[in-house]
């Protein structure tokens, strides 16, 4: 099976084999052949007295866990769990932006402020703050101090939630009983009733995953709320990608992980201070570059490149050309100071919760943030002197990619060909059949399969059908590193129709082009981009998300986060295809339940299919199905 | 005599069977007081991955075919590994000692020999022995899903031509179903 397809990961793949530098491909050879009972979900330690382990072939071996759980209650609390753990990291990102805001609000975050007003007064109207001619501060006082009781537990359902779906969709997870009390009080009851003796109903614990998910769901929305009001709501920018975008002459900086708070101050500090990393002997100052989704954060809202995203982000520190890489949370690898030690590159962890063995740690604060970011910034200065230059191996490979394609961005630009109905000339290409339908790509890249080889055969697949792609996330920076961010991409691979509509709507924005491929949405956090317009067209046409020819999609998916994500766009009601089996095989049953059951209760429902081709075709088959529904 | 069988079908790839074959092999014959002896014990059975393609991984369980003739004897210049009068290939308790040469590992057609430290911490060949002190040996005993399997050879042959019986004699109602409605025809 080939690692990549990626070219700036082929060839520094070559380069770690020459090097003698192991990566993510290396250590999952050495995983094989994984355990069969962890693939399906059968093993269970939820208790001292296991593990406990089901034969899937039910031939000779147990068919209970001691308890007495059986295959399908063991599958669905591990999926609970791993459901669990999706919606704890969105929902610390989203605390986080939180508390940045509230100690704004306090003025102890000096580096910080609110930099999209339009944004942020739209978002106190949403969610009942009036504004009765208090300050910003305090208003972001209020709103901080509202979004951090959306975690804790309260009778009156989660203002994120019940004031971005639609009311049917409120209607339905209130009867099903799926209105999370609050968005931490989900995750505990998850792993409460997943623990040794409490539920044993498999359906009710996967009730209990979308309640969860629904949190999660819940959580990012606020994050990105949050992000936008403080950092800005990304607009166009056409920004670069691949490992190419790393400099020779300058100090090459990565941001690395997913929140934007330390990550924005870096991007202000590094531009005051670049005679200092001249002087040390860059003449080109200081490049940063991003990866994984702090890359993606800065990348919509300042050009920033996308380098490279979290499979192969270990590749980054093989160009020799990495000075340093400063990293949040999540996706970061903890083998990055093992690949750092045959460099120069310093790993900079900058979290209390998030500290690597091997990594130089400089804990951040958003009391001091610009001071904090130039320390960080000094140390990678500090890195680069001792640079190899021998070393220094950049892969000539560089694409271009837009990005900023946020919802505020998708409606102004359809506002530019009917300012009074924005949403309009989007639902009229839809009825008239010029666009098939829409398809969000998410989630990550997989070290099970060839990296991006997925995403970009389906995507090709996809537009050629005239489906209009939103991608976020992994996917974003995968399509980002093969050239699908483009209008060029546009001309090469869109179906007539689709064509037609991107390059309107392309010359109403004055691109003298069609828009891009694909439509950059945002991180991963950002996947409710994309949800708020599925909103808002259901709104508009009086119907529930789930009659739109809408579909999701994680071809490459790899981490909890996507998980819960996909759960929650299944019960938005949407058909959701996984292109990598999630270890649920074990039980019959759950498969059942989110493949098929979840459709009669959601309308949104699983797709598990390896093959891209066979899975564009199961996708567009169920945006025809769902066409023929609303009789267009 | 009993020998160790192989269903690759019913193999998980979890290897408990080199897990307990370590801890067997073991001077504390428990995991976390294995785990903690220098030098480490040593499995004597493997379970390995051929990579066929997507989410398509062929899991082999690995063990010694205690041949006969058995390469491994034959290559044995120093004349350290013999067989048991129960018929297990071995180097442990013979007339002659082991001398770490490693030509056994090399003629050993499964790879099934390994030379490292034995518990003593004298490099030597390290295989397969079939547990002598057990009436099982650890890897079958442990195997979850009966995928490893301790037999006379057979029980073992019998166990597959019931199995095939079962299949044929669903052919056979199939082709008579086939029959009858042909000649119903």
């Amino acid at each position: 099976m080939e690692r990549s397809i990626s070219p700036d990961s082929i060839l520094l793949l070559k380069t770690a084999q020459t090097a003698g530098v192991t990566t993510a491909w290396d250590r999952y050879e050495a995983q094989l052949p994984q355990c069969g009972f962890g693939e399906t979900g059968l093993c269970c330690r939820h208790c001292l007295q296991g593990p406990c382990r089901i034969d899937p072939f039910g031939v000779s071996g147990p068919k209970y866990g001691i308890c007495g759980a059986s295959a399908d209650v063991i599958v669905a609390r591990g999926l609970a769990r791993s459901i669990a753990g999706g919606t704890s990291s969105h929902s610390a990102h989203a605390k986080h932006l939180a508390h940045t805001m509230l100690k704004f609000s306090r003025g102890e975050a000096p580096d910080y402020g609110i930099k999209d007003k339009d944004k942020f007064y739209a978002v106190l109207q949403r969610v009942g703050i009036t504004r009765d001619g208090k300050s910003d501060e305090e208003l972001a006082g209020e709103l901080a101090q509202l979004a951090l009781d959306e975690f804790s537990e309260r009778e009156e359902p989660p203002v994120w939630l019940k004031t971005t779906i639609t009311p049917a969709r409120m209607q339905k997870f209130e009867q099903l009983g799926l209105v999370p009390p609050g968005l931490d009080s989900a995750v505990a009851e998850v792993m409460h009733r997943t623990t040794n003796g409490v539920d044993a109903d498999a359906v009710n614990i996967l009730l209990g995953a979308i309640k969860c998910a629904v949190g999660d769901y819940t959580g990012m929305y606020l994050a990105t709320d949050l992000s936008d009001i403080l950092f800005g709501t990304p607009a166009p920018v056409m920004a670069r990608a691949n490992l190419g975008t790393l400099k020779e002459n300058a100090v090459n900086i990565a941001v690395h992980g997913h929140n934007p708070v330390l990550s924005e101050v870096i991007v202000a500090q590094a531009e005051l201070m670049r005679d200092e990393a001249i002087a040390a002997g860059a003449p080109e100052g200081i490049n940063l570059v991003g990866i994984c989704c702090t890359g993606l954060e800065v990348m919509m809202r300042h050009g920033i490149p996308s380098a490279t995203n979290s499979l192969s982000q270990e590749l980054a520190i093989l160009t020799g050309a990495l000075d340093a890489a400063v990293v949040d949370y999540q996706c970061i690898m903890p083998s990055l100071p093992m690949v750092a030690s045959h460099y120069h590159t310093a790993i900079i962890t900058t979290m209390s919760i998030a500290k690597i063995t091997g990594a130089h740690h400089l804990e951040f604060d958003e009391k001091h943030a610009g001071q904090k970011a130039q320390e960080i910034i000094r140390l990678a200065i500090e890195a680069f002197k001792k640079r190899d230059p021998a070393k220094v191996n950049i892969p000539p490979v560089v694409n271009d990619a837009w990005a900023g394609m946020s919802a505020e961005t998708i409606v102004k630009v359809l506002a530019l060909v009917d300012p009074e109905d924005p949403l309009k000339p989007l639902l009229d290409n839809i009825v008239n059949g010029n666009i098939l339908g829409v398809c969000l790509f998410a989630g990550c890249n997989d070290v099970k399969i060839t990296q991006d080889k997925t995403f970009v055969e389906l995507v090709k697949a996809l537009v050629a059908e005239n489906v209009l792609i939103l991608c976020t996330g992994c996917a974003a920076g995968s399509f980002a590193r093969h050239g699908l961010l483009t209008p060029a991409a546009t001309e090469k691979y869109a179906g007539p129709g689709l064509k037609a509509v991107l390059t309107a709507l392309g010359q109403a924005a004055g691109l003298g082009g069609p828009l891009p491929l694909a439509l950059h949405t945002g991180s991963c956090v950002d996947n409710t981009r994309a949800a708020s317009i599925a909103t808002a067209l259901a709104n508009k046409l009086g119907v529930d998300v789930s009659a739109l020819p809408v579909v999701a999609t994680a071809p490459e998916a790899a981490m909890e986060k996507a998980v819960s994500i996909g759960t929650w766009a299944v019960a938005m009601g949407l058909p959701t295809h996984v292109g990598v089996v999630p270890p649920v095989t074990g039980s019959p049953l759950v498969v059942q339940v989110l493949t098929q059951t979840a459709k009669d209760l959601f309308g949104g429902y699983f797709i598990v299919e390896p093959d891209p081709q066979t899975a564009a075709a199961k996708l567009v088959a169920a945006l025809k199905e769902r066409r023929a529904g609303l009789g267009i | 005599m009993k020998r160790l069988f192989v269903r690759p079908e019913l193999c998980t790839g979890c290897k408990t069977c080199e897990i307990a074959c370590t801890v067997e092999h073991s001077k504390n014959k428990h995991l976390l007081g294995a785990m903690m002896e220098s030098p480490p014990p040593h499995t004597r059975v493997y379970v390995e991955a051929v990579l066929n393609g997507h989410f398509d991984v062929f899991k082999m369980p690995m063990t010694c075919r205690h041949c006969d003739p058995a390469p491994c004897m034959a290559a044995c210049i120093p004349q350290a590994m013999y067989r048991t009068v129960e018929g297990v290939v071995t180097n442990v308790g013979g007339l002659h000692a082991c001398i770490a040469c490693g030509m056994c590992v090399m003629m050993c057609p499964f790879g099934m020999i390994a030379r490292a430290p034995a518990l003593d911490g004298k490099v030597m060949a390290l295989k397969c022995d079939l547990c002598p002190d057990r009436a099982v040996p650890a890897c079958a005993d442990a195997c979850p899903t009966g995928a490893i399997l301790f037999l006379e050879g057979d029980d073992f042959a019998h166990q597959s031509r019931l199995r095939a019986s079962v299949i044929l004699s669903n052919a056979k109602s199939l082709r008579e179903t086939t029959i009858t409605q042909s000649l119903e025809e």
